[in-house]
């Protein structure tokens, strides 16, 4: 057992940290690190106890405590503190150095790139090198003798086993996947905007309301409830809004205030400073030129080096990001011990050239390089096989997969600093010499702005709103964001409506959820939307009414139906409307048409006899001549118009005959009988009611016999159903509950 | 039926509808039961007088008439008649429900099931059985002597038909 208390102090006052902070313990031997477990400082401080387990050898082990930030910044930041467990062994280990890892959130999610800072400490021997390994298939290649800490993406499947092979023989352990969240930040990229990114590799039920909480100093100064809805969500926090630079914290909680995931943020200056750099030997040396004076801070500084490509377009700023370092301020400074900072590993500002953004979202930020393989400079006709690595003087990072089947491949993002060269391979089925062109353009970025942005909660200003925030009760602060679905209505698989001008069929694989006035918007002409103060309506011009799975709808009181509970619409015109009007516009369009004609041509010849006239071509008798026998030709002709138009508005007439002519027979043939040798008619708890809504029932559960061979009569009062009774026997009517029998055999 | 469909045919064929040959003797005594064979020989070209579409030229009572020669030309097994006789006089009605009673009850062999409904009760006097409809219940069944003995709802409807003062 292990009791612990921590409590934060700031490193330059010494006074009390009242920040919630959270804080990593790890106890590791000089190889390896047997667990960790994260700690929320509330209000700066927190105890508990461990169990250490039995499994543990005897030997020297130490506690290290450490903050995100400071586990990139040095041992020297962490707090550390030597334990003897006491046993029959004492193993020392073999190897003179250790290699940890910090998954981000601090587990390795699978299914989703995690960033993986390997730290290297101890005294390496030369070339010295460490592989991961992925089920065997070797992933990662790094350099343990040159440098301290490396970054790399791993992207674990489920049930894949990583592993960390030493060339020594050592393996290291590897945290093993599980499911969880991870948060990436991008505190560079966007100058107004701090773009935090949530990957989770969670099922959509697994998914639970989260809470991201950013401080700055003491104080809490974002706060977002978060449902997740996919796999990757993306927020954006306004610089302007969060109104601090330097240093904050962002925390990942989840409804019971267990932390997910941290990271400290580092928000640069706004202002610009110039430096120059001066490279000597292995150092680089750094000068601040501007602005003069001192830096308007003391302490820490990162310093993040890019290098300005002057852009093509003016929009675009372009940098290339070569490398990220934190240092003592000073007005200058040497730089010997390249450290990273973790937020500056994410500012690869490069230019998209990825057109498939859905694709760019699961992409990490980091270099992507696609081209294209050729066989002696013609395009592939089947998928080659594509290995090689990308490495730099440091690491080794493997790649391998499939071209498509013209030849083209992108690799997996991968991230490097400096100068670092690629080296692939391309081989095919047949042995071909197969040669490979990288694309000119510049390595990828994802865009982010396509990102689903979740509404922003307003600032907490004050610490007692902190703390009344962290008060509050799980169902007050939490929202549940999920829609709710209404349970889907049974389906009517009824035909389509009869004299259904259009009907929609509803795909329901792709408009699972689709708002009913977006499938109508869609697919019918003739809709009006208005916004008013809100409210969409939608109207249907020209059309008769709207039929939802067979029945009549009024259906913009239905706007707010999901699709699904729906198979289909039929869309009936106005019968009127759909006669007349088409009969209307044709007949319209034709006289117009043929009276242009018509009366063209009378200008015409009249202007052109009257021409002839006076050119003394042609006699006023003839001319009039003219005239007279061309409009005698007249009349024949509009004849003919006149026979087309008939038989154009009977060709409509008879498209609607022939809907009446298309309706189920009422009696079937079939239902003719022979009558039954008994003829007595016997009313059987009859029931009777006209169609139509509010009638009163004309019979209620009558009961009467007429014998055979009799004369019956049925009198009664005006009103009293006499004549009904008639019709029904007549089946002019059918009752509606009930039974006429002919003898024995049922009427209907 | 209080109305029916008087076709613009011959007088014959409005009797003997949907037959290709027409027995003439089944003519002559269905329009003799309908008692319009008087009218029908009054006219020049008797059984052949074209009528006007839907009965135009002879009148409401003449079209009844026809209408119940149609039907006994026709010889059912059932019969429904619907105020068959409402626009008929006294005397015309009279002597039709005379001749209509002898045909339901002649043709023993053949059973007739007859179904008669009427507000001018004299047509239904000798009925086998009255059924009284009220609000579409049956609130009273028997014969004419039998409903008048028991002074409910027909004895009611007989009395203020005949208005005969008690």
């Amino acid at each position: 057992m292990m009791y612990f208390f921590c409590a934060a102090t700031r490193s330059l006052t010494e006074r009390a940290c009242k920040q919630s902070r959270v804080l990593y313990v790890v106890l590791r031997n000089k190889t390896q690190a047997f667990f960790m477990h994260k700690i929320l400082l509330q209000q700066g401080t927190e105890s508990g106890h461990y169990v250490v387990p039995d499994s543990l050898a005897a030997g020297v082990y130490q506690i290290i405590v450490y903050t995100n930030l400071t586990r990139n910044a040095g041992e020297a930041f962490m707090f550390r503190q030597n334990i003897r467990i006491m046993g029959e062994q004492v193993a020392e280990s073999p190897s003179p150095f250790s290699v940890l890892f910090y998954p981000e959130s601090g587990v390795l999610l699978s299914g989703v790139n995690n960033r993986v800072v390997a730290r290297i400490s101890g005294e390496m021997p030369p070339n010295t090198t460490g592989r991961l390994f992925q089920n065997d298939s070797l992933l990662l290649e790094l350099r343990l003798d040159t440098i301290a800490v490396q970054t790399f993406f791993v992207k674990p499947s489920e049930k894949s086993k990583l592993d960390f092979r030493i060339s020594d023989g050592q393996k290291l352990p590897f945290p093993a996947p599980v499911q969880g969240y991870t948060m990436q930040v991008d505190a560079l990229n966007d100058p107004n905007h701090v773009v935090v990114r949530l990957l989770n590799n969670l099922p959509q039920t697994a998914r639970k309301p989260l809470r991201l909480l950013a401080y700055a100093a003491d104080l809490a100064i974002f706060e977002a409830e978060i449902t997740p809805q996919r796999n990757l969500i993306t927020i954006r926090m306004s610089r302007q809004e969060l109104g601090v630079e330097g240093q904050i914290e962002l925390l990942l909680l989840n409804e019971t205030h267990h932390v997910l995931a941290a990271r400290p943020v580092y928000l640069p200056h706004t202002g610009i400073y110039t430096s120059q750099l001066q490279f000597q030997n292995d150092s680089l040396k750094v000068q601040i030129v501007s602005p003069p004076q001192a830096l308007p801070f003391e302490g820490r500084l990162a310093v993040c080096l890019r290098y300005f490509d002057p852009p093509a377009e003016p929009q675009i700023n372009r940098y290339l990001f070569i490398g990220a370092f934190i240092a003592d301020v000073s007005p200058s400074f040497d730089l010997t011990q390249p450290k990273i900072i973790d937020q500056l590993l994410m500012a690869t500002p490069l230019p998209s050239n990825l057109k498939k953004t859905a694709k760019a979202l699961e992409l990490e930020a980091g270099f992507v390089f696609s081209g294209r393989v050729s066989s002696n400079h013609k395009p592939l006709t089947m998928p080659a096989q594509l290995t090689g690595f990308i490495q730099n003087d440091s690491a080794k990072v493997l790649f391998s997969g499939k071209t498509n089947d013209r030849g083209h491949f992108t690799t997996k993002p991968m991230q490097f600093y400096g100068k670092a060269s690629l080296v692939a391979k391309a081989t095919a089925a047949n042995n071909k010499l197969l040669t490979i062109d990288f694309d000119k353009s510049d390595p990828f970025l994802p865009a982010w702005r396509e990102a689903f942005v979740p509404p922003l909660k307003p600032l907490l200003k004050s610490q007692a709103d902190v703390a009344a925030f962290l008060n509050k009760r799980k169902s007050q602060t939490l929202k549940e964001v999920v829609i709710k679905r209404k349970k889907a209505a049974p389906r009517d698989i009824r035909k389509p409506y009869l004299f259904a001008d259009a009907t929609i069929k509803i795909n329901h694989e792709r408009m699972g959820g689709q708002r009913l006035f977006e499938i109508l918007q869609g697919k019918l002409g003739g809709i009006l939307v208005d916004e008013d103060r809100g409210v969409t309506n939608l109207r249907l011009r020209g059309y008769m009414g709207v039929f939802m799975n067979g029945t009549p709808s009024t259906w913009h009181n239905e706007r707010y139906i999901l699709a699904n509970e729906i198979a289909s619409i039929d869309v009936l015109m106005d019968p009127a409307l759909a006669l007349g009007m088409r009969g209307l516009s044709v007949s319209q369009w034709q006289q117009a048409g043929a009276l242009l004609i018509n009366e063209g041509k009378s200008i015409f010849i009249t202007f052109l006899s009257a021409q002839a006239v006076i050119n003394g071509q042609l006699t006023l008798g003839g001319m009039l001549a003219v005239q007279y026998i061309i409009g005698q030709v007249n009349s024949p002709i509009e004849q003919l118009i006149g026979l087309l138009q008939s038989g154009q508005d009977a060709k409509i007439s008879l498209e609607r005959l022939n809907e009446v002519y298309e309706l189920e027979e009422e009696e079937q043939p079939e239902a003719t009988r022979k009558l039954p040798s008994k003829k007595h008619i016997y009313f059987k708890n009859v029931t009777f009611t006209y169609r139509g809504a509010g009638n009163e029932p004309i019979f209620q559960d009558l009961n009467l016999f007429i014998p055979e061979g009799k004369v019956t009569a049925i009198v009664g009062t005006s009103g009293s159903g006499k004549t009904t009774l008639l019709k029904l026997l007549l089946r002019f009517y059918d009752p509606i509950q009930g039974q006429i029998r002919v003898g024995d055999t049922p009427l209907a | 039926m209080q109305e029916g469909f008087v076709f613009s045919d011959t007088i014959a064929r409005n009797i003997a509808v949907g037959v290709t040959e027409i027995d003439r003797e089944k003519l002559y005594d269905a329009a003799k039961v309908a008692n319009i064979l008087e009218f029908i020989e009054s006219l020049p070209l008797g059984f052949h007088t074209k009528i006007g579409a839907e009965g135009n030229g002879i009148s409401q009572g003449q079209k009844q008439r026809l209408l119940i020669a149609r039907a006994v030309y026709k010889d059912p097994p059932y019969l429904f008649l619907d105020e068959a006789t409402n626009a008929l006089d006294a005397s015309n009605e009279a002597v039709i429900v005379e001749n209509i009673e002898t045909f339901y009850r002649t043709n023993t062999d053949k059973p007739r099931t007859v179904v008669v409904v009427a507000h001018r009760l004299s047509t239904v006097k000798n009925a086998d059985q009255i059924m009284v409809l009220s609000k579409g219940q049956v609130v009273e069944i028997g014969t004419h002597s039998e409903l008048t003995l028991q002074r409910g709802t027909y004895y009611e409807l007989v009395k203020n038909q005949l208005k005969l003062g008690n």
